[in-house]
């Protein structure tokens, strides 16, 4: 079967557009939404049994994505993006000015402090998952045998707290988007596509793919050794 | 001050003090319920735990299993009249433990009865029927929870 040619304005815009975001990224990235909204859809519908696998497989993706924050594409890593506060305020500064400022591909100074805060509050969140007990002392995350029944319903009590922090972070998140998108700068289409057309070439420097697999089985690992409670 | 003013007056203030007395009395009441709930929560839990072991040690369990078996058919009693959310005390009993007493009882007693279940077989030794006795003594907590315990968030 022959190939149907792309239309020239797609292909030529596809191959211009520099790379911001590695596709490492942006399956970490859409993963981690699908995971979010299962595990707080089984959360309130005690659906236990689909709500731990849920847990390890996010902290599986949190494993991969702090090795690829220090050994990924440089729009992953986080020396390239986790800036000093005067960066940030020059960059928040420079933003109510309504002036572009553009910068490297990637994160901006004000995003990259977004994307620790979610990072952080997410491990805190798995981990206290991982030590929680429900009220019954019949449901419990895999460490919770390490911990007596009152530090394990406090694990839970802040499991469940803590989820309410994500929640706000997350709609932090989406008003931002909402707000560039209101100054015409499109954050939604490159975190599909990985490219974004206003960005400053060459794009992205890519990582070598052994870092890549490293990462995978990192990451594989972490998520079944909590599984198992870390008992191997 | 009338004699029929002063003695309304004492009424009121011994009234008062008895109502004070009374929500005290239920306070210490949910207290004391809240803390055998947390022991039957611990049993369950290191119920669980043990039997999530690759090689369960039946004294464990034995003990977890006559703790729950002694605790469960007390349940009831924990529960006296006045000592609910009316009382404007911090629980999370619903009000239809003494709105559906029968219903409750009825729980109460599922719970019981697996209790003793689960226990007569740690105490034959036989540690498979243990196993597969447990997930029925958890659904009884659930079930009475889920009708009569406020969830908690």
């Amino acid at each position: 079967m022959p190939l149907r040619p792309r239309p020239a304005a797609l292909r030529t815009e596809a191959k211009r557009a520099p790379q911001v975001w590695d596709l490492p990224v942006r399956l970490f990235h859409w993963l981690l939404v699908a995971l979010i909204a299962g595990a707080w859809w089984t959360a309130d519908h005690g659906q236990m049994q689909i709500h731990r696998p849920i847990g390890y497989a996010i902290a599986g993706l949190l494993a991969f994505r702090l090795w690829w924050g220090v050994a990924g594409s440089s729009t992953a890593r986080f020396s390239g993006f986790v800036k000093g506060p005067r960066a940030v305020v020059r960059y928040a500064v420079a933003l109510a000015r309504g002036g572009d400022a553009p910068g490297p591909p990637g994160h901006n100074p004000m995003g990259g402090w977004s994307v620790v805060g979610l990072l952080s509050l997410l491990t805190a969140e798995v981990g206290l998952g991982l030590f929680s007990v429900d009220v019954d002392g019949v449901e419990s995350g895999p460490l919770a045998d390490r911990v007596s029944f009152e530090a394990g319903r406090l694990a839970a009590h802040w499991h469940h707290w803590l989820f309410n922090g994500l929640l706000a972070l997350i709609a932090l998140h989406l008003l931002a988007i909402a707000a560039y998108a209101l100054r015409r700068d499109n954050l939604l289409g490159p975190m599909l596509t990985g490219r974004k057309a206003s960005a400053a070439a060459p794009g992205l420097r890519p990582a070598a793919p052994w870092r890549l697999w490293a990462g995978i089985i990192l990451g594989l690992l972490a998520a079944v050794a909590l599984a198992k409670g870390l008992k191997l | 001050m009338n004699r029929t003013g002063c003695a309304a007056l004492i009424a009121l203030s011994i009234s008062a003090f008895a109502g004070a007395s009374l929500a005290e009395d239920a306070a210490s009441i949910a207290q004391a319920r809240h803390e055998h709930f947390k022991q039957i929560g611990a049993a369950m839990k290191g119920l669980s735990d043990e039997l999530k072991t690759p090689a369960p040690s039946l004294v464990q369990v034995r003990g977890y299993t006559q703790r729950l078996d002694e605790l469960a058919p007390q349940l009831p009693s924990w529960f006296p009249a006045g000592s609910g959310p009316a009382a404007g005390i911090k629980t999370h009993a619903k009000a239809e433990v003494w709105q559906k007493p029968a219903e409750f009882t009825k729980d109460a007693a599922a719970f019981a009865l697996e209790a003793h279940k689960i226990n007569a077989a740690a105490v034959r030794g036989d540690l498979a029927a243990v196993a597969a006795e447990a997930p029925a003594l958890g659904q009884t907590c659930k079930t009475c929870h889920m009708a009569f315990r406020q969830k908690e968030d």
